[in-house]
């Protein structure tokens, strides 16, 4: 399966969802699959099902501070993203024998364990909790939508993400502790060499033959 | 030629979703392959389709409650 691989940067929320829009229709159209990397400026998100009061303080409040407060439509609870995780977006066209929700979830979460794996980094699942896990941390959240069989959203892995924000928040409604790869290796990573290897890790949990793309903004 | 819209298979495991968003409100007219509803299975939000150019005639279990795999959700009007 060929898959485009395109890099995106630090690119507002909303701007990234707009290249996710165009790319599923790629992808309804010419049966294309693409892999979009970015990052987010600080920004809160909450699934379509959501609940407000995984919020510790008034929403209102922290847009006051700046800080957008977005409901999408993804399954899952609320998170932060921001700059240092690195935010995977992959646009595929799920063939018959992965039409399969939690299967596809399954992979996706297998992707973020072997790369953490690689920069040494012994990540866990947490059965009844999907996501990535460092013994009881949470370091990747993922949530997707997902329209006739092509997957949209995504991962968050905390690179070397400022956790501080995750305490506005229950993230994923939960009463947990996130961390991220910085914190784990108690140093710093580049993300550069993490956005290298987790394609490396979708082409070999998805078969992919991986093309990089230029993205243009203008489209 | 009144139809049901069910909750299509999703993969193993999965026997219970919850509803989502309702795209249209009763009565509406829905053009073929248009996303009528979505529906949440673990951290998935998944959109299911109306086949055909249809009369949504009536939604049989609103948003935030669940439904089983399987289960009618709504009752439509091919047209």
């Amino acid at each position: 399966m060929q898959c485009h691989v395109i890099d995106l940067g630090l690119i507002d929320f909303s701007q990234a969802y707009r290249a996710q829009q165009q790319t599923i229709l790629k992808a309804f159209q010419q049966r294309e699959n693409t892999l979009i990397l970015c990052e987010h400026p600080s920004i809160f998100t909450l699934g379509r099902l959501a609940q407000e009061n995984f919020f510790l303080t008034d929403p209102a409040a922290i847009r006051q501070q700046g800080i957008s407060v977005v409901r999408t439509d993804r399954g899952g609870e609320v998170t932060f993203h921001g700059p240092g995780q690195l935010i995977a977006y992959p646009i595929f066209c799920l063939p018959t024998s992965l039409r399969d929700l939690k299967r596809f979830l399954y992979k996706l979460e297998e992707v973020v364990i072997d790369l953490l794996g690689y920069f040494g980094i012994v990540a866990n699942r947490l059965e009844g909790y999907t996501g990535v896990w460092v013994k009881e941390r949470k370091i990747a959240s993922v949530g997707i939508g997902v329209k006739k069989w092509v997957t949209y959203h995504g991962l968050g892995l905390n690179v070397s993400t400022d956790l501080r924000s995750f305490s506005l928040i229950k993230p994923c409604g939960l009463d947990v502790a996130m961390t991220s790869m910085n914190e784990e290796l108690k140093s710093d990573i580049a993300i550069a060499a993490v956005k290298q290897k987790i394609v490396d890790q979708f082409a070999q949990e998805f078969d992919l033959t991986i093309i990089k793309t230029p993205y243009d903004k203008r489209n | 030629m009144t139809k049901e819209i069910k909750i299509p298979f999703l993969g193993d495991g999965i026997t219970k979703v919850t509803i989502g968003a309702w795209h249209h409100k009763s009565g509406a007219m829905i053009e073929a392959g248009e996303d009528l509803l979505e529906v949440e299975a673990d951290k998935a939000l998944f959109n299911i389709p109306c086949e055909e150019k249809s009369l949504l005639k009536t939604i049989l279990v609103p948003q935030g409650q669940e439904a089983s795999i399987g289960q009618p959700v709504a009752i439509v009007e091919a047209l």
